[in-house]
């Protein structure tokens, strides 16, 4: 990969990514995301990004709005319009109400789902239509790869997979199960869709790698609990949720320099801002 | 009949414009639409699942036994009966369905082109209780139900409940003791009824109807290891469930909708079951064997067209949707409110390792496997209106060709003579 491909911005990457998998959908491979929403909530999050900007006297940045719009128009199911329009803003409004030390603190697009199940019956995900066909799983890792590469960020997808993959081959040797189910199970699109896009979100996860660490290994026994024992079906976004909460006190605990998207690759600049969204 | 009428007429108000919607109800096929389909109906409402299996069984009812991993233990009261006819009933008010319409008379004045397209309907016994105990076997509940003994057994290990099982007729093959293992130590209990051959002789019922279990639990899903060890060959299972609030899909399998409004040629209207099977084949092959299908969702308080009457408030209470009995959210046609969902599923332990996880949804837009036939104008069109329709019609039996050979991948010679053969023209 060339310099300059280096120094992209890795978001554009993972819009790129994202943008791929929701015209796959759209042209050929019903993943169940449905183009009229997808506009919608599109439009709705990058108007929402530029209300909050406004209103918090912050420069606007099309990057991230557009990637929480296109993971809600992935991954959020819903026929009620008004909630095409509700979820990203939701999603935009979590990241500049609920921030500690100058950081957001939930992933925008997990805040939305499930802020809407929690509050709606309108609202549904469907981990299972993400399948597990060969050449998505191919898609999805080489395309999170690459962005995370760029963000310096695969140590948390990895960490992910590593210990959610342990917990189901685990249970699969305890229950004396055929090693076909738990890999069933890891090649489930959505769950590599949650950990190369969404779980390894750079803004709101622990600063440093031993806290990431941390941070991922509490979201994937929780998942797995939640999924398992409670059997509530979108149980790894609620597991993000609850474990983001904890994420200013590891970032307390062990400290290390925030993540800023526009030096993902660059020597750290001396300008700072005081808010960044 | 107020729900039929209701939808009638809605039908006539709104069928100009939305003709993909209206039409003659022709017929199912006489024939089965699926090869040894088993037919499971899940009620489900909160934690609440009532399971109702029917055993399509034409042998003898000796050598009829079920056994299914429960998540609870199952008592007297949470066990019933339920008619054939109402599992019947449901299966085919929901079953894919051709439908018909007859173009106009090309050379009739264009007022007269109102058509009236109503929706019209076509019509336990005591056990060794002390040796269960010896091989590691609980029974925590025996009983009777009609002509069933039943059983509600927990086992310490999978071993001795196979060879309890065994020692007591239920013929389950060796292969099945890991999935038994599996099931036991996810604290599953298993629920198994045989015939009792002297009160079914007494009831003079020679038919064995189906059964249904009632549980308390958060686990909505359905049981399908155990159907595929040993299995010969891939089997076949329709789903159909019972919900409140929308429709229901599988959370570990793709659950695809099966391809629909599609225009066929006429002379599939003598062979429907054969096209549809061909298509089922078809969607299975190009899902890499890795799919669940929905041929229907619908609120029971309507239908569009009918291939059956709506099941009356008592049939769907009989398939445990308790809450039709008025406490529910009521549908626009002030029927009772029951979300139908129909899934069907081609099955083997390749492609299908785990059990099928289910979650209801708040997707409450109807979808329906359907299929149409366009019956041409055959009066005399003697007109430029109608000479031109004539020559309209090798063109769209075409089109009709093209969709059949795309549907279930038969080849486009055989479909063209089948056509030329039931009097359609090609070009």
């Amino acid at each position: 990969m060339s310099l300059r491909a280096n120094r992209l911005d890795p978001r554009l990457f993972q819009i790129a990514s994202l943008g791929t998998l929701l015209a796959a959908n759209i042209a050929w491979f019903d993943f169940g995301a449905r183009s009229g929403q997808s506009v919608v909530t599109l439009l709705a999050a990058l108007g929402a990004q530029a209300g909050f900007c406004r209103a918090f006297g912050v420069a606007f940045d099309w990057r991230s709005p557009l990637i929480t719009g296109l993971s809600l128009s992935l991954l959020l199911r819903t026929n009620l319009p008004v909630l095409w329009v509700a979820a990203p803003v939701l999603a935009i409004g979590s990241k500049f109400l609920f921030r500690i030390r100058g950081k957001h603190l939930f992933n925008p697009a997990a805040f939305a789902i499930v802020a809407l199940l929690l509050t709606s019956d309108e609202v549904w995900v469907s981990p299972g239509q993400w399948g597990a066909a060969a050449w998505l799983v191919l898609l999805v890792t080489s395309a999170g790869w690459l962005v995370l590469t760029r963000a310096s960020r695969l140590d948390t997808a990895a960490g992910f997979l590593l210990c959610f993959g342990g917990l189901l081959l685990w249970r699969a040797w305890v229950l004396g199960d055929p090693w076909t189910i738990p890999l069933h199970q890891m090649q489930a699109g959505s769950l590599l869709l949650f950990a190369f896009f969404m779980v390894t979100d750079p803004r709101s996860t622990p600063d440093s790698r031993a806290g990431r660490m941390l941070f991922v290994a509490a979201v994937a026994a929780l998942a797995y609990h939640l999924l398992f024992a409670w059997q509530l079906r979108p149980g790894l976004y609620f597991a993000l949720m609850a474990v983001s909460v904890l994420t200013p006190l590891i970032d307390l605990a062990l400290p290390a320099e925030r993540f800023r998207w526009q030096r993902a690759n660059l020597a750290p600049s001396p300008r700072t801002h005081a808010l960044e969204a | 009949m107020r729900i039929l009428l209701l939808t009638a007429l809605f039908l006539f108000g709104a069928c100009e414009g939305v003709r993909a919607f209206c039409g003659f109800y022709v017929a199912q096929s006489g024939e089965k639409l699926t090869n040894r389909a088993s037919k499971v109906v899940l009620a489900h409402q909160g934690d609440r699942t009532a399971i109702t299996m029917s055993s399509d069984v034409s042998g003898n009812p000796r050598d009829f036994a079920l056994v299914i991993p429960v998540p609870t233990v199952v008592q007297r009261d949470q066990v019933r009966l339920v008619q054939s006819q109402t599992v019947d009933h449901l299966d085919s008010f929901s079953v894919p369905r051709l439908v018909e319409y007859f173009d106009a008379d090309p050379c009739a004045p264009l007022y007269d082109d109102v058509r009236v397209r109503r929706a019209m309907p076509m019509a336990a016994a005591p056990m060794a209780v002390d040796a269960a105990r010896a091989l590691g076997v609980k029974v925590e509940a025996s009983y009777s139900v009609g002509e069933y003994d039943i059983l509600v057994l927990s086992a310490q290990n999978s071993g001795g409940l196979l060879v309890w099982l065994n020692q007591n007729g239920y013929r389950v093959p060796a292969g099945a003791e890991p999935t038994i293992r599996s099931y036991l130590a996810q604290k599953m209990q298993f629920f198994v009824a045989k015939v009792n051959l002297e009160r079914q002789e007494r009831s003079g019922n020679p038919f064995l109807r189906p059964i249904q279990v009632e549980y308390r639990s958060p686990k909505f899903m359905l049981p399908i290891r155990l159907g595929t060890v040993n299995a010969d060959g891939p089997q076949e299972m329709v789903v159909l469930a019972l919900t409140e609030r929308g429709r229901v899909e599988t959370t570990n399998y793709r659950t695809v909708r099966m391809p629909t409004g599609t225009e066929l040629p006429l002379f599939v209207k003598d062979d429907f079951a054969a096209f549809y099977k061909a298509a089922f084949d078809r969607q299975v092959q190009d899902a890499e064997g890795k799919a669940v299908f929905l041929e229907y969702a619908w609120d029971m308080g309507s239908c569009d067209p009918c291939s059956a009457a709506p099941l009356s408030p008592d049939e769907l209470r009989e398939l445990g949707a308790t809450w039709t009995g008025g406490g529910g959210r009521g549908s626009r046609f002030g029927g009772p409110s029951a979300f139908v969902t129909r899934l069907h599923l081609r099955y083997d332990r390749e492609h299908f390792p785990e059990d099928l996880a289910l979650q209801e949804t708040g997707d409450q837009q109807t979808y329906q496997a359907r299929y149409v036939l366009q019956q041409p104008f055959r009066g005399a069109a003697a007109c430029d209106a109608g000479k031109r329709y004539q020559a309209s019609l090798p063109l769209r039996a075409t089109r009709q060709a093209v969709n059949l050979v795309e549907i279930t991948d038969w080849s486009y010679a055989d479909v063209r003579q089948r056509m030329e053969a039931s009097g359609q023209k090609l070009p």
